[in-house]
């Protein structure tokens, strides 16, 4: 889906990791655009590539053992493939702010985390310390962290999985970003402090008015707050649609897969929930076939020999499956999918 | 931009006091850590003013050689009818001295090398090779090498013993950098566009500190040891520096007359080096945030 002018471009972005001889793919033309104000949602097992995505796009990959080719990574009017380190320093932090998974061990330990919301500011935007901290004061407030003036001074360990998570966000917030990256920033919490983390997530989006790309594997945690869906599975991306489109009339087999495995209603409660045989191939998939053709409920003899090729199915919807018509009926009885329709 | 915050915390709210202040105030409430502390100010109290507290130590007094404890000489004469009371009070001079040299000394070269060898590849490998070359030659071995080849002296001592000190330091640092450098914090400040250097500084140097702070007060305690090697092996020593390896190595041929002679500067030194290892493990806890006992 292209929008006017996208937070976030990417077009045919592959990434190798390796020696030359054998290099293992990684990324293989992965296309996507993040629209102005949207929450992009990058879906996927670990392993298919969503994290190293956003690496690619950050610069963050080594060098010496990464090997990136891409048609556009365009951040606005900037172009991150020509971006001297430099540049990229001053979009990390600034333009794009990310959230990581794990927000334990995510915050450096040895300064309080009024401090570290402020180096942010003071590298950035040049505050001076006295300034920056009134802004980390404010910024504690928007991320609704309670008694924010004593936490300030707190160290990272003396705060809960939750709390140290709305620091890392007030951390990535801190410059007013166009684009927060999160790349699976529940993961770590339970499951009441998930939904509040994404509630606030999603509201700070509406209020800031940035993009976000939500990386996760948890379609419960898309279906409440994407607007849009990348569907990824080994380096590739294998469906992308709007929210409800995708679970409505969802077209890939792999999505199909990952839509069987949520937990059904009432009527399936005694039944095994359904799994996807097998694993994410450790090496990439023939270059002239479908990645999930092994694994796949829906598999066509064609599936193995010829690549699909990305189809249009309405304006926003499209997928690479060669089965899909089948794909959306089998799963129109599903429980997840009829809540939808 | 950001939105105003609904209401603005009470400002009568107290900052809390600065937490390594904090950290090291409770560590001070610990009877053992105050006890440690009161022993260590008290051989400083004894190496700044051991003019003060005892007589000559170089008074040469043949006619009262080898006399026990009297009031004149508290712990009594050695061979020569030198004060031993006053020998071993002006010899912590030179353990302090050595210990504390040492331990800085070997702490700033082997941090910088350190942090280098673990952030640059090659220089790293080529810096490692070379601290791998010189872990090889026995320590003491090496001092004795420098020691014979500088003017005696006590900064000889200390360079010879600094020097073999140096890799240890070095393989520590760079060890703990490389499992720091993976750290997630390190990678969020890369995310969030933190440049090469304040990451060494800011991220990478605090979380490295605490071990070196316990490798430099054990080197300052095996500095001490070596420095009584030296001392009693008669290398490096000048022998108007009175120091308690050389008393012991004199007490050695007097052991059956007098044992005490050897017993007084062998008990300071191994007092001295306990505490200064037990204080060593007590600063690394204080120092470390997550093991301080305060709560919000």
């Amino acid at each position: 889906m292209i929008t006017a002018s996208p937070t976030l471009s990417v077009r045919d972005l592959s990434v190798s990791f390796g020696a030359t001889g054998a290099r293992l793919q990684a990324l293989d033309r992965v296309s996507f655009d993040v629209a102005r104000g949207e929450i992009l949602a990058l879906v996927g097992e670990s392993g298919c590539g969503k994290s190293v995505t956003m690496m690619a796009i950050l610069g963050l990959l080594p060098e010496r053992v990464a090997r990136i080719e891409a048609q556009r990574i365009q951040l606005g009017e900037l172009d991150l493939r020509k971006a001297t380190p430099k540049a990229l320093r001053t979009v990390r932090g600034r333009r794009i702010g990310m959230i990581f998974q794990d927000p334990m061990t995510s915050l450096t330990p040895v300064h309080t985390v009024g401090f570290q919301i402020a180096e942010v500011m003071r590298a950035h935007q040049g505050l001076s310390r006295r300034a920056a901290q009134a802004r980390a004061l404010e910024l504690l407030d928007l991320v609704r962290i309670p008694d924010p003036r004593r936490r300030l001074d707190a160290y990272p360990h003396e705060l809960s999985g939750g709390m140290r998570q709305r620091v890392m966000i007030a951390i990535a917030l801190a410059c007013a970003p166009e684009l927060l990256i999160a790349d699976e920033p529940t993961t770590a919490l339970d499951v009441t402090v998930q939904a509040q983390i994404m509630e606030l997530i999603a509201d700070l989006r509406r209020e800031m008015g940035m993009s976000v790309v939500l990386i996760t594997h948890d379609l419960g945690v898309v279906a409440t707050t994407a607007d849009r869906v990348a569907v990824m599975y080994a380096g590739r991306i294998v469906e992308e649609a709007p929210v409800a489109d995708l679970f409505r009339n969802p077209s890939h087999g792999y999505t199909a897969g990952l839509i069987r495995s949520l937990p059904g209603g009432e009527t399936e409660r005694q039944t095994r929930l359904a799994e996807i045989p097998g694993n994410v191939p450790r090496f990439a998939a023939p270059p002239n076939a479908c990645a999930f053709t092994e694994r796949c409920a829906f598999a066509l003899p064609g599936c193995a020999t010829t690549r699909p090729p990305d189809e249009q199915i309405s304006q926003a919807h499209r997928c690479a499956c060669f089965n899909r018509e089948a794909v959306a009926a089998a799963l129109r009885d599903t429980p997840f999918v009829r809540a939808w329709v | 931009m950001i939105a105003e915050p609904a209401a603005p915390p009470p400002a009568n709210c107290p900052r809390r006091r600065h937490a390594t202040m904090e950290a090291l105030a409770s560590a001070l409430r610990e009877p053992w850590t105050l006890l440690c502390l009161l022993l260590l100010a008290g051989f400083l109290f004894v190496a700044f003013f051991a003019g003060m507290v005892a007589g000559d130590p170089l008074a040469i007094n043949p006619a009262q050689r080898l006399k026990p404890p009297s009031a004149q000489f508290p712990w009594g004469t050695d061979h020569l009818g030198r004060d031993v009371f006053a020998r071993a009070m002006h010899g912590t001079r030179m353990s302090l001295a050595v210990g504390a040299s040492v331990a800085l000394l070997s702490a700033i070269p082997g941090v910088a090398i350190g942090i280098f060898a673990a952030m640059s590849r090659l220089g790293g490998a080529l810096v490692m090779r070379i601290i791998d070359a010189m872990m090889a030659i026995p320590a003491v071995l090496l001092a004795v090498a420098l020691a014979a080849l500088l003017q005696p002296g006590l900064t000889t001592i200390i360079i010879a013993i600094t020097i073999p000190e140096i890799p240890r330091m070095v393989r520590l640092v760079r060890a703990v950098v490389l499992s720091v450098r993976q750290q997630p914090y390190v990678d969020a400040a890369i995310a969030s566009g933190t440049r090469g250097p304040t990451l060494v500084f800011r991220h990478i140097l605090p979380n490295t500190l605490a071990p070196v702070i316990v490798q430099g007060t054990y080197a300052a305690a095996s500095a001490i040891i070596a420095a009584a090697l030296l001392s009693f092996l008669g290398v490096g020593t000048p022998p108007d520096l009175p120091n308690w390896g050389g008393m012991m190595a004199d007490a050695r041929r007097y052991f059956q007359q007098d044992p005490m002679l050897m017993a007084y500067p062998g008990m300071l030194l191994s007092v001295l080096v306990l505490i200064t290892n037990i204080l060593g493990d007590r600063l690394s806890d204080a120092l470390d945030p997550r093991k301080s006992t305060r709560k919000i």
